[in-house]
């Protein structure tokens, strides 16, 4: 039994795509397999001239640091570090030290309305938290952003402030956005949005 | 290479602060393990090196036929038993072997606030020129007295001693039995102390072994009532002693001088030869604590792995969206690893401390009942017993971080 079968599915460079469906109908799938977090039975993940289902893990890791930048439901940010540290955190991956970054992470939090970058995430409202996790998906400028469910787990107000920032910057650094969700409000910000049905395209 | 460039620090940090709570106990009992085995080594180590050096101003003893310990225990550590009497003709014999070098009786028997009284020779006081006393003189008439360095009297105090060598209270302290048991009549003066030597002489009071004799209605080993004290001794006139000390001209004069007492109504040994045989049961003994402590260890750095197992399954999710956001795999194993062996190393420091800090209690308690001076800190045998703990424990802590190294992204992303 396959989980998802997907004939082709092309997102233009620069576009933003939704991804709908009821639950289990594979489109987390979809998400793991476009950010190389799994790879297909057969078939290919082509971003560019990059095929995800031939890289090896490492070049994996790799290509998602460089280029792709991801948003979780419930945030999934290290709530023992500060927000300035958790929109670093990438970067201890292939550096000692991220000292000479801080003040660009500490701006783009001002810039998506976290004033207190020291304070420790765990302590920030879950608002603020959803936008320090969009400032560590895009703090390296990734080509690719990927969210699933962004707004699911906050009230109306702060879901539609999150869905202005996700949407503002990918179309402002051109970036490429693809999200599964369930909420329309967002999904009618989509340039397109397709459907899965029981791991088919509908 | 690449594992060098990451640091894994600032998530080693966020787990340890995340679970603090179980960090403390881990710290906790892991330092508890490593204290148990600290301590029984240094302590081991401490009350061997403390034995032997106790029994070196005793180079041979001579006393009656009987129990080879119980002499040694009377003599050198002063744990004093009621043993027999050699003939006190003996110490004559000794005065005129050429192969001794000096000979000194020792008599028990008496004691003031708990403190043995030892009748021996002013020579042996000072072990033959060895020693000098730290403050005053050594005895040189026969109502005067020399005390050990942890007698609690001063110069020039006078005491009169009770018969008998066992109390039931602490050094220092009078007892009504003690006081039943005063050798009315007989006083003595304080005219100087010793430097401290680290042995159970240290809580002895010394004084001329004629006045014991006399004390005891046996005369004073000599012809004359005004004979100067100490060697020679009247052959016929001199009771009989518990034990001789002799310190032999060679070696080969001692191993002769064992044989030549071995017979005869006496018994001759070298304390160090009782010892070995002490420790050789000691040894046994501490074979069965170090395995005992050994499987302590083990026992406990087995629950650590399973705790860090059960908590890298806990933490698999957040470990996914490590790997989500471009964490390699290396970077995930890093930060498993070094929070456990972060709480192995910091319990293996704490066991030591808390090793020497057991270690430092125990000499002092036994210094207390023995007089030993115990130098009980962890040496190095001590700090590589630890260090291969600390190994052992941050080899098993690759176990956990294998497991989230391997652990799937996307099924531990779907974790709530």
């Amino acid at each position: 039994m396959r989980a998802l079968e997907v004939p082709e599915l092309a997102v233009p460079a620069g576009s933003l795509c939704g991804i709908a469906g009821p639950s289990g109908s594979g489109k987390t799938t979809l998400l793991h397999l476009a950010g190389g977090l799994l790879v297909p039975g057969r078939g290919s993940v082509r971003w560019g001239d990059v095929d995800l289902a031939t890289l090896t893990p490492g070049a994996r890791d790799g290509w998602r640091r460089r280029r792709a930048g991801f948003v979780f439901q419930d945030f999934c940010l290290v709530p023992e570090l500060s927000a300035r540290d958790n929109v670093l955190l990438p970067q201890w991956f292939t550096a000692w030290s991220a000292r000479g970054q801080a003040a660009a992470a500490d701006a783009l939090l001002a810039e998506l309305g976290v004033r207190t970058p020291g304070k420790r995430a765990g302590l920030l409202s879950r608002g603020e938290q959803q936008r320090v996790a969009i400032a560590r998906a895009v703090f390296a400028d990734p080509a690719i952003l990927l969210a699933d469910e962004p707004t699911a787990s906050l009230d109306a107000a702060t879901a539609a402030g999150v869905a202005d920032l996700l949407v503002a910057h990918a179309r402002s650094r051109g970036a490429t956005l693809l999200v599964v969700s369930h909420d329309p409000a967002l999904l009618d910000r989509m340039d397109r949005v397709v459907r899965l049905e029981r791991g088919q395209l509908a | 290479m690449k594992l060098l460039a990451m640091n894994p620090w600032p998530m080693v940090r966020a787990d340890l602060r995340a679970m603090r709570g179980t960090a403390a106990v881990v710290v906790l009992i892991v330092a508890l393990a490593v204290a148990i085995g600290v301590g029984i080594g240094a302590q081991e180590r401490a009350m061997r090196q403390a034995s032997a050096r106790a029994a070196d101003d005793f180079p041979l003893l001579i006393g009656a036929p009987g129990s080879q310990t119980q002499l040694v225990m009377t003599a050198v550590y002063l744990q004093i038993d009621a043993i027999p009497l050699i003939d006190g003709a003996v110490l004559n014999r000794l005065a005129a072997d050429p192969r001794v070098a000096a000979a000194a009786p020792i008599a028990f028997g008496d004691m003031v606030r708990g403190w043995p009284v030892i009748g021996t020779t002013a020579a042996f006081v000072t072990r033959w020129g060895r020693l000098a006393p730290a403050a005053g003189r050594v005895f040189d008439h026969e109502a005067e007295a020399v005390l050990g360095a942890d007698v609690a009297l001063t110069i020039g105090d006078g005491f009169t001693p009770a018969h008998g060598t066992q109390t039931h209270t602490a050094p220092g302290e009078d007892s009504a039995e003690e006081h039943a048991h005063r050798h009315e009549g007989v006083a003595y003066t304080v005219v100087g102390r010793l430097p401290r030597l680290g042995t159970p002489w240290d809580r002895a009071i010394l004084i001329p072994i004629e006045t014991v004799w006399e004390t005891h209605g046996l005369g004073n080993g000599h012809q004359a009532d005004e004979a100067p004290l100490g060697a020679p001794f009247d052959a016929r006139a001199v009771p009989g002693v518990p034990a001789v000390v002799v310190k032999p001209r060679a070696v080969a004069d001692a191993y002769a001088l064992r044989g030549a007492y071995r017979q005869g109504g006496t018994m001759a040994l070298f304390p160090a030869e009782v010892l070995v045989t002490l420790y050789r049961a000691m040894g046994d003994l501490r074979d069965v604590l170090v395995v005992a402590a050994g499987l302590n260890d083990f026992v406990v750095f087995l629950a650590v792995l399973l705790l860090a197992v059960t908590l890298a399954g806990l933490r698999r999710r957040r470990y996914a969206v490590l790997r989500a956001i471009g964490a390699p795999p290396g970077y995930v194993f890093l930060v498993a690893w070094l929070g456990v062996a972060v709480l192995i190393g910091a319990g293996c420091i704490a066991g030591l401390m808390l090793g020497a800090a057991a270690s430092l209690g125990v000499a002092s308690l036994l210094a207390g009942r023995t007089g030993l001076l115990l130098a009980s800190l962890p040496g190095w045998p001590e700090a590589a017993l630890v260090a291969m703990l600390f190994g052992l424990g941050s080899a098993m802590a690759v176990v956990p971080a294998l497991l989230a190294w391997r652990a799937p992204v996307s099924s531990g992303l779907r974790e709530g």
